[in-house]
């Protein structure tokens, strides 16, 4: 940043000094507007990530909170070495790539549907948001009262399935320890219902924007429903896609409100999440030591996968700067 | 003609569908709150004896009823007001920074606007319970745990970057000549942002307020840990505390779940146009 501030003032006189004082105070003005949001950044999110680095080269247990021992990098050793982080890892990544997969198609059908013109569209579009609104905390709950064994689910399968019930000859337990696999993507799919209306929300300001004319065009030139839906309606989708993908993959990888109610990690270690594990570590093991060492981890992986995400939208020109 | 009939027919059948999914679990927890617990057990979804007492320990906990639960329901009221606190604030914070910030992002030309906007995304792909241990020394430090303040803030550093991408996307959209004219009129740089440009921006400024609001409303993780007494508690939390109870009162936790629903939700029904208009900016860049 020095080098191109002596640059800038390196011609000296050839620069006309009214156009070289507006620039400066421009700067000036553009970092002093910042200065309030850079520095609760600063604070509350860079200090911390640096602080949680520095503990995480240590052995520090809160149920011996004298002992602070440097050990390099024991803490990460111990964990990549063990099983219980691939585990996580594993569990972590399928939960957040089905997850922001379902996101994305379910809210793109959604949103391309409440984009037609139909009776009660402001409704149903208000309807739309209620899955928003809906804390996480409180949608666990509710989920867990839709799952469980006598649940409202199985109350409806076997209003209108009684055979699902017979075949498989009893109530099934959607959550239970018998069906690990049925636990994580219950989880999944409680996690989409809550997901979907914010997707949806960025889908449809994108379709409003597509120029009318384009379409208008197009059906002059005899193109049917899909063409006009394929060379017009995908391309400018294809920016809001990638939007919405970076934000649902760091929200998902992040999940956390909604295994504390649903699961708990459960049934076993199905829907043991990253989060949830470096949570436990923290505050049920007390181990900090090793939950810093899990952070790290967690956000080495996620800005891996948001630059991987950035590059994307990068070479497809999507992003200005 | 008759084609065209179809289709609209096609598109009702779908758009019911996609309510159906919408609506049908949270449609399920209302009625839930107001069966009996014995009705709820068995998982009705109609129920048979209608009943408003679940309701009734909330709003007046006096009037008896059920042991079970009873001192959360006692606390509600006041979780409620901290909820209320704390999300305004929240907004309030976005809207005044994230504004400054988005507006200089959009409008002024200065070295290191890239690597801000980079530095703003960057903060936010930092997972929150990646950073909420250090944070939680960081405040403790500061000796603000269990207040307001420590959540309004940790809320405020999560919210701020998606406001100030959205914001600056937005304001790009807001034409330059007002604030020209502002300036030649004689109007200062801050006098023409908040006097000139941001009533123009007010769209867009109300769908990130909303925004805002509710990501805080909705936020569990950092309420949980940066805060332990009704005095502080937000609704999110005083909610999980029915799971600490030996037995789950259903009934009352789907009550509870409604009423910490309706807030938000109103208010989003309310500004519908301005949530999905206010982000058209941004997403289409």
């Amino acid at each position: 940043m020095i080098a191109a501030f002596k640059n800038k003032h390196a011609p000296g006189p050839d620069l006309s000094p009214p156009q070289s004082r507006k620039d400066k105070g421009d700067r000036l003005f553009a970092l002093l507007i910042n200065f309030p949001t850079v520095g609760l950044i600063l604070a509350l999110v860079a200090y911390p990530v640096l602080v949680s680095l520095w503990i995480s080269l240590h052995r520090y247990n809160l149920r011996r909170p004298d002992v602070f021992d440097f050990v390099g990098l024991g803490n990460y050793v111990q964990i990549l070495s063990g099983a219980q982080f691939w585990h996580s890892l594993g569990v972590t990544l399928y939960f957040t790539g089905l997850s922001v997969f379902l996101v994305i198609i379910i809210a793109m059908g959604i949103a391309l549907l409440f984009n037609e013109k139909f009776h009660g569209r402001g409704v149903a579009r208000s309807l739309l948001l209620i899955p928003w609104a809906v804390p996480g905390v409180v949608n666990g709950l509710m989920w867990v009262g839709l799952l469980s064994e006598h649940g409202a689910f199985n109350q409806l399968l076997g209003y209108g399935f009684d055979l699902f019930n017979r075949l498989t000859g009893a109530d099934v337990d959607y959550l239970g320890m018998a069906s690990p696999v049925i636990a994580l993507n219950v989880t999944v799919a409680a996690y989409v219902w809550r997901s979907v209306p914010f997707a949806c929300i960025i889908f449809l300001a994108a379709l409003q924007a597509i120029p009318a004319e384009q379409y208008r065009a197009a059906r002059v030139d005899g193109a049917n429903a899909w063409n006009r839906f394929r060379s017009i309606t995908l391309p400018w989708l294809l920016h809001p896609v990638m939007v919405v993908a970076i934000f649902e993959t760091m929200n998902a990888f992040r999940a956390f409100d909604l295994i504390f109610t649903l699961t708990g990690g459960g049934p076993g270690d199905a829907t043991n999440l990253l989060a949830w594990q470096t949570y436990k570590e923290a505050f049920a093991r007390l181990n900090f030591g090793g939950a810093n060492a899990y952070s790290y981890l967690i956000t080495l992986i996620t800005m891996g996968l948001a630059i991987l995400y950035i590059r994307a939208l990068y070479r497809r020109g999507a992003v200005q700067g | 003609m008759k084609s065209t009939i179809i289709k609209r027919i096609i598109l009702y059948v779908l758009v019911l569908v996609a309510l159906l999914y919408i609506v049908t679990p949270f449609a399920w927890i209302v009625t839930v709150s107001i069966m009996h617990e014995r009705e709820a057990n068995v998982g009705h979804w109609i129920p048979r004896e209608p009943t408003g007492e679940n309701y009734a320990m909330y709003l007046a906990p006096e009037s008896g009823g059920a042991e079970v639960g009873l001192a959360t329901a006692r606390k509600f009221p006041r979780a409620i007001a901290n909820s209320f606190i704390i999300a305004t604030m929240v907004m309030v914070i976005n809207l005044l920074f994230g504004s400054m910030a988005a507006y200089s992002l959009a409008r002024i030309r200065f070295r290191g606007s890239l690597a801000l906007m980079l530095f703003y995304l960057g903060s936010r792909s930092v997972p929150g319970v990646a950073i909420v241990i250090p944070m939680y020394l960081v405040i403790r430090n500061y000796g603000l745990l269990d207040t307001h303040l420590a959540v309004i803030l940790a809320h405020s550093t999560f919210t701020l970057p998606f406001t100030i991408w959205i914001l600056k996307g937005y304001f790009q959209t807001v034409p330059l000549d007002l604030e020209r004219a502002a300036r030649t009129d004689g109007c200062g740089r801050l006098g023409a942002l908040f006097r000139i440009f941001l009533p123009v921006a007010a769209p867009g400024m109300i769908g990130v307020g909303i925004f805002s609001f509710i990501a805080s409303w909705t936020e569990f993780l950092f309420a949980l840990l940066f805060t332990s007494t009704i005095y502080s508690k937000p609704v999110t939390v005083l909610v999980s505390d029915f799971t600490q109870e030996l037995q789950m009162p259903f009934t009352m936790i789907a009550a509870g779940g409604v009423l910490v629903v309706l807030l938000p939700i109103v208010l989003a029904f309310i500004l519908q146009r301005f949530i999905i208009h206010g982000i058209g900016g941004a997403v289409t860049g």
